[in-house]
């Protein structure tokens, strides 16, 4: 039991920390008024790239794809380079390639879903949060509360402006993964629009 | 009093003395006072292995604890009632957040091994030589890893991970950094507790149900299911602690209420009352000597045996009340002595069954009863007696009565009786050796504990296959092979599950097999995987290299591990013969169908052999009630010997109180469809005791008015104690109340119907001289 608890929540929250902080609005400066604001969002589209760097091989692996967020049902996160891979999350669990992940616990899923319709409680429980700046040029540090995450995880260090821009997350061995959402294109208010505009 | 019997009495104070010293001394030094409810149960002498393995199986359950919790503001009241718990002093860790668990070492022990470390499903996978699937995850999983240390070079297909989910319960999750189970759509925090102490420690027990109680108090809202053995051990405890006060108290107030209606002496009631004292400081001291401890039970059942020593006390002081100056103890004396040894050797039975709590109970009366018997004849004779008007009337109206019943029941009649009650009971007795007998526990902590053991497959270790083999690799070997059909019986739903050690340490040979599938999957996937991912072509050198430095997982290294440590009550090790041994629980229902499989499995191979303990434990329940029925039907054979060479032709009627309310029992159960078990049998000891005690001193003094009125207070007050027990929810004293309750009835009845017929008008006084007629 013990070791599936805390290895859970890591590749879950690697997998959907980029989600549901994309849905933080630059001018809240507080989790209070963030998860105001959270609630107030509608869904969000776009497309990502993301950069895995290796410390031990000093190379780095490449990859992009496209995001949807539906407020409070549903998160896509659909790789399409080097490999086509959708993990979508909902209440029902987490899909992979439209496949159920069997030994994946609905409830977790539960618990991105509140975390999305501004729940920050709960987040801040596994996280020490620090908001920095403004609504032009914001900055928030997540650094894990326990020791367990913390031997994987050193940080999360997130930037954005008008919207959220830049994840990157320093893993405890000098690996890194950056991720780059960019600028939803007008009107990319669904996943088929998005992925139609995708070059 | 003479010189000569002052010397007795003053020896017998010193005895006394000194009892009390080493009780007082060996308590206030905290001897523990044992509530194990299988401390009742007997040593089953079997194979060592079988031995340890039970405790080993079973000491997780022992020393640690599950609870469950439901309440709106989970991680509040889940931090609140870990303090509350620690705060107590109850338990040296409690768990309940992901990072309770320590796994720091997983990556240490398992990173290594894990291209030897696949399962079922992967080595399937490589065998059906489809992997375009493993191929695309395991390169998504390199531009965004999912789970730990998935490197392109040490774990590209992220075997580890694999590893990892096929080994641990899916059950578990987390939420709001608390560890939690879903049951019934409701998300339930898991709590688990190791223990400060032993779980029979009451203070401990104590501390532990106290701070819950608490915590529930303080959360009326919240709701809590609890699994462990310290709660059913507290349940018992409570449950025993509170009837000994009660039961104990009651029969004391009763007894105490009659006695001064009888006697209207103060003085009178504490002389019989002094017996009971020494007698239960007597047993007490020479229990924990002998024992080192002593079991509540022994306390409960052996206080209300003790009893029965009231019946020396009363006899005599009767007698004393009754006669005045003419009273001659050497009269008295005969009586006596037979009374003392029928019972004590009624008693004394028990200790001859390999029951250790049966012993120590069977000790605890034994002296009990000696304690009493010597009080009463070395010292009582010395206190004064007053004679009172109306203890003779009270004497004279209860020989009214007796004189209305004598006579009624002829030796043709009894005999004829008799044969049609053992026939009834010969024919419909039934017999119960469940070991539902023994249980303790409340309702409500049996369904908690049923809900836990089934959501969170936990097993108690009651039945299992212990398995030998030469070697820790013969071993693994041959358990490997019985997955198979385990996991069969499993998946047709007559086995709950199956856990052992080979699930997390596959033997060599299928460790060589694996890393022979990771070697081909790596020389047929990784080139292409390296190109699409933009990776150097030079790394795949590096992958294979890693391939031959991995060493494999030994089950030595595992168990050593912090992460094998749950996994060493499953391993026994070498045993004798140069043999290795270890088990494979089963849990969950096992059906006759499962039960009848394992069974010819074991009988087929010498290697495998099933332990079922619940099975164990009634079957010796069963074969003990047998063994003591022919004990007791022994020992009532050779008293009728040794009571006829006293009493020739008379001997039926000193027999046919106590033979008759046995055979009363046993026709009224059968009659009534009630199995009879271990418990009532004991309680038909008790019977066959206070029943010849009767039978004796009618037939010692015929025609005296003290016999009979001690015999009716004697068994008054016995029934004022076993009638009590009979409401008793601990089942065992139930049992044994409800038994008594019958049986003493019967005996009083019977005493009366089958003595003599006399002339009416006898004085009351003569008998002192002239009662042998």
């Amino acid at each position: 039991m013990s070791c599936r608890t805390r290895l859970r929540s890591l590749p879950l929250l690697m997998v959907t920390l980029p989600l549901w902080l994309m849905a933080l609005p630059a001018h809240a400066m507080s989790l209070e008024t963030l998860a105001d604001h959270l609630t107030a969002q509608g869904d969000v589209a776009g497309r990502f790239e993301q950069t895995r760097y290796l410390a031990d091989l000093d190379t780095r692996i490449d990859g992009r794809g496209h995001y949807r967020f539906e407020q409070g049902d549903r998160v896509i996160w659909a790789l399409e380079s080097p490999v086509e891979e959708t993990m979508e999350l909902s209440d029902a669990g987490i899909q992979r390639n439209g496949e159920r992940i069997d030994d994946d616990p609905a409830g977790v899923a539960t618990l991105i879903m509140q975390l999305l319709n501004g729940r920050f409680s709960a987040l801040a429980d596994r996280f020490d949060i620090t908001l920095e700046g403004d609504e032009k040029a914001w900055h928030a540090t997540l650094v894990p509360r326990q020791q367990g995450l913390a031997n994987y995880l050193h940080n999360i260090d997130m930037r954005g402006d008008a919207r959220l821009e830049r994840i990157n997350m320093a893993m405890a061995d000098g690996d890194r993964l950056n991720i780059h959402l960019l600028p939803p294109e007008e009107g990319a208010g669904t996943a088929a629009a998005s992925s139609q505009q995708a070059p | 009093m003479t010189r000569t019997s002052r010397l007795p009495a003053l020896l017998w104070g010193l005895v006394l003395t000194a009892c009390l010293i080493f009780s007082g001394w060996q308590l206030l030094r905290g001897t523990s006072l044992d509530t194990r409810i299988t401390a009742l149960l007997p040593d089953t002498h079997q194979s060592p292995g079988v031995d340890r393995a039970n405790e080993q199986l079973g000491a997780p359950f022992t020393h640690r604890f599950v609870l469950l919790l439901d309440a709106e503001q989970p991680g509040e009241a889940a931090a609140e009632l870990a303090q509350a718990l620690q705060r107590a002093g109850a338990v040296s860790e409690v768990r309940y957040r992901p990072g309770d668990y320590q796994l720091d070492s997983l990556l240490e022990v398992l990173g290594p091994s894990r291209y030897r470390l696949l399962d079922d499903h992967l080595r399937a996978t490589i065998d059906g030589g489809d992997i375009s699937e493993l191929r695309r995850q395991a390169l998504a999983s390199l531009v965004m890893p999912t789970g730990i240390d998935q490197h392109p070079v040490r774990d590209p297909f992220g075997l580890l991970n694999r590893w990892l989910d096929s080994q641990l319960s899916t059950r578990f999750d987390t939420r709001g950094d608390l560890v939690t189970l879903e049951v019934d759509g409701k998300a339930l925090v898991v709590m688990t507790g190791e223990l400060a102490g032993s779980a029979w420690d009451t203070g401990l027990q104590d501390r532990l149900t106290g701070a819950i109680a608490q915590f529930q108090k303080a959360h009326p809202k919240a709701h809590l299911w609890r699994s462990g053995m310290v709660f059913h051990a507290a349940d018992g405890a409570h449950q025993a602690r509170s009837e000994i006060s009660t039961i104990g108290l009651g029969s004391l107030i009763g007894v105490l209420l009659i006695l001064l209606v009888v006697f209207r002496s103060p003085v009178t009631i504490a002389t019989l009352l002094l017996p009971l004292v020494t007698g239960g400081v007597f047993a007490l001291a020479i229990t924990l000597w002998w024992f080192e401890g002593i079991h509540l039970l022994t306390i409960a059942f052996g206080s209300s045996l003790i009893g029965v020593a009231i019946d020396y006390a009363l006899h005599l002081q009767c007698a004393r009340a009754l006669a005045g100056r003419n009273f001659r103890l050497r009269h008295m004396l005969p009586g006596l002595a037979l009374g003392l040894v029928t019972s004590v050797m009624a008693y004394v039975v028990q200790a001859f069954t390999p029951m250790p709590g049966l012993r120590q109970m069977a000790i605890f009366a034994g002296c009990g009863l000696l304690g009493a018997w010597l009080t009463v004849v070395l010292w009582l004779p010395m206190t004064r007696v007053r004679t009172t008007p109306s203890t003779r009337q009270l004497a004279e109206r209860l020989w009214r009565v007796l004189d209305r019943l004598r006579g009624r029941l002829g030796p043709r009649l009894a005999l004829v009786l008799a044969l049609i009650a053992v026939a009834i009971a010969g024919v419909r007795l039934q017999g119960d050796d469940s070991l539902r007998l023994l249980n303790t526990s409340s309702q409500q902590l049996l369904g908690d504990e049923a809900l836990i053991q089934r959501e969170l497959g936990r097993d108690t270790g009651t039945v299992y296959l212990l398995i030998t083999a030469h070697d820790n690799e013969g071993f693994l070997g041959r358990v490997e092979s019985l997955d198979p059909m385990l996991d069969g019986l499993v998946k047709d739903g007559h086995l709950g599950g199956h856990t052992s050690l080979a699930d997390h340490v596959p033997s060599s040979a299928r460790q060589r097999a694996n890393l022979e599938r990771t070697r081909r999957l790596y020389q047929q996937q990784l080139d292409q995987m390296y190109a699409s991912a933009g990776l150097p072509p030079a790394l795949y050198e590096r992958a294979l290299e890693t391939l031959t430095q991995s060493p494999p997982l030994t089950l030595d290294h595992w168990l050593t591990s912090p992460l094998g440590e749950s996994d060493q009550r499953l391993w026994l090790g070498n045993i004798d013969k140069g043999q290795v041994a270890g088990m494979v629980t089963l849990n969950g229902g096992i059906d006759d169908h499962a039960h009848q499989q394992l069974e010819s499995l074991a009988r087929s191979d010498e290697h495998i052999e099933l332990v079922d303990r619940v099975e164990q434990i009634s079957n010796v329940l069963g074969k003990l009630r047998r063994q003591i029925a022919q004990w007791v039907a022994g020992a009532l054979v050779v008293l009728t010997l040794m009571l006829a060479l006293r009493y020739r032709w008379r001997t039926w009627r000193v027999i046919a109180p106590a033979g008759g309310a046995i055979l009363t029992v046993l026709t009224l159960y059968a009659l009534l469809g009630v199995p009879l078990n271990l418990f009532h049998q004991l309680a038909l000891l008790l019977v066959l005791g206070i029943g010849l005690d009767a039978g004796i001193f009618m037939q010692e003094h015929p025609r005296a008015h003290h016999a009979w009125l001690a015999i009716t207070l004697s068994i008054i007050s016995s029934l004022l104690a076993f009638g009590l027990l009979a409401f008793s929810a601990t089942p065992v004293l139930h049992h044994i109340g409800m038994t008594t309750l019958i049986g003493l009835a019967s005996v009083w009845l019977l005493t009366a119907l089958v003595q003599r017929r006399v002339p009416k008008d006898q004085p009351a006084h003569h008998d002192n001289t002239h009662d042998h007629g």
